[in-house]
C-alpha cells in the first residue's frame, strides 16, 4: 500500500471538487445558489426572546389587522402559492440577506407587525427568517406556526405566482 | 487445533482470492462509483435544499453548513467518477471511504440524541414522516452505509492485476 501516493491522489480530487464547486455555485441563479457564509445561521439559545410563535387564527387576524407577511419557503414553492400579499424571502437561497435588507429599503419600519411562514409541521425555515429578522431590528417579529398548508386548506386568501 | 488452523488459514487465501479476483474488482469500484454519482446528482442540481439538510443535522458549527453544501457533492461527483474510470482510483476510493464513516458518525450522533433526520443521501420524495419512521431510515441508511465501506474496502486494499495502481 502506497499510502503517500493514495492520500495526494484523493487530495488532488478534493482540491478540484473545491474548484468545481465554488465555481459553478457563482454561475447559479439566485434561487439555486447558497452564499458562503449567511448572516445569521446557528439557533440562539433563548429564541423565544427575538419572535413569538403563533397559531393560524391569530396569524389570519394580523393579516386582516393589515401585518407584512413574509414567505421563508424556496422560491418555486412559493410561486405555486401563498397567502396573500406575502413577500417571498427564501432562507436557504442566496440573496435572503439582501432581500432582509431590502425591506428597510422600502421604508418598511422595524417596529411593523411582520408575521414569518413556511409549510408548518417541523418546518423550521420559518423560525430561522425570523431569526435574521430580528437581527436586522425587527422588533415585532410572529411566526404562524401552522404554516401556509393549514392556512390554505382552512380556505384563507392566498395568490399564486411570482412575486409581484 | 493445529488442523483447525490450516483449515482457516486455507478459507482466508479462498477470501482473499475471492475477493481480489477479476470480476469483483471490475465489478466493485463501478458499482460504488455509480452509487456516489447517482447520490450527488440531486445535491449539485439544489444546493440550498441539501444545506438545508445539513443544518438539519445539526452537527456543523453554522459557518460550515454553505460551503460543506457547496463542496460535498461535487467531492461525491467526482470520487465516483474517479471510481468509475479508474483514474486516481485508490485516492477516490480513500475519499469515499472516509465520507462514509464521516455519515455513519453524523447519523449515529442523531440516533443517539434522539434527533430525527431525512438522511438526504438519496432523492426522495418529500412528505411528511413520523419521527418513528425516521428512525427506522436512519438505521437502514446506517446499515447501507456499512455496506458500502465494505466496497470501498476492496477497491482500497485489494491489488489484482485488473486494477491499476
Amino acid at each position: 500500500m502506497n499510502w503517500k501516493r493514495i492520500s495526494a491522489e484523493a487530495a488532488i480530487i478534493l482540491i478540484a471538487a473545491v474548484f468545481v464547486g465554488s465555481g459553478t455555485n457563482g454561475f447559479r441563479s439566485e434561487a439555486r445558489r447558497v452564499s458562503w457564509i449567511p448572516r445569521v445561521v446557528a439557533p440562539p439559545k433563548d429564541p423565544s426572546l427575538l419572535y413569538v410563535e403563533i397559531t393560524g387564527e391569530v396569524a389570519l387576524r394580523l393579516h386582516r389587522a393589515g401585518a407584512i407577511f413574509i414567505d421563508a419557503r424556496r422560491t418555486s414553492v412559493y410561486e405555486q402559492g401563498h397567502i396573500e400579499n406575502a413577500i417571498s424571502i427564501p432562507v436557504w437561497e442566496y440573496d435572503a440577506d439582501n432581500r432582509v435588507s431590502a425591506l428597510q429599503a422600502k421604508g418598511i419600519k422595524p417596529d411593523v407587525v411582520v408575521v414569518v411562514y413556511c409549510s408548518g409541521g417541523n418546518c423550521e425555515d420559518a423560525a430561522r427568517l425570523a431569526l435574521k429578522l430580528a437581527k436586522a431590528g425587527f422588533f415585532n417579529v410572529y411566526v404562524d406556526k401552522d404554516g401556509f398548508p393549514a392556512w390554505q386548506s382552512k380556505g384563507w386568501p392566498i395568490t399564486r405566482g411570482k412575486q409581484r | 487445533m493445529a488442523e483447525q488452523g490450516m483449515a482457516d488459514h486455507t478459507g482466508e487465501t479462498a477470501m482473499i482470492r475471492l475477493l481480489e479476483s477479476r470480476w469483483i474488482s471490475l465489478l466493485v469500484p463501478v458499482a460504488l462509483g455509480l452509487v456516489f454519482v447517482y447520490s450527488s446528482w440531486a445535491k449539485i442540481a439544489d444546493p440550498p435544499a441539501f444545506a438545508e439538510m445539513v443544518w438539519n443535522y445539526r452537527i456543523l458549527p453554522g459557518f460550515l453548513v454553505n460551503p460543506v453544501a457547496i463542496v460535498l457533492p461535487w467531492l461525491e461527483l467526482l470520487a465516483g467518477l474517479a471510481l468509475i474510470s479508474g483514474f486516481l482510483r485508490k485516492g477516490a476510493a480513500l475519499l469515499i471511504g472516509v465520507m462514509l464513516v464521516v455519515f455513519m458518525v453524523a447519523l449515529s450522533t442523531d440516533l443517539v440524541r434522539g434527533i430525527a433526520i431525512e438522511c438526504g443521501c438519496f432523492p426522495t420524495a418529500a412528505e411528511a414522516k413520523t419521527p418513528l419512521a425516521l428512525f427506522a431510515g436512519m438505521k437502514l441508511d446506517l446499515l447501507r452505509d456499512a455496506g458500502l465501506l465494505l466496497l470501498s474496502f476492496q477497491v482500497l486494499f485489494s491489488r489484482p492485476a485488473a486494477t491499476k495502481c
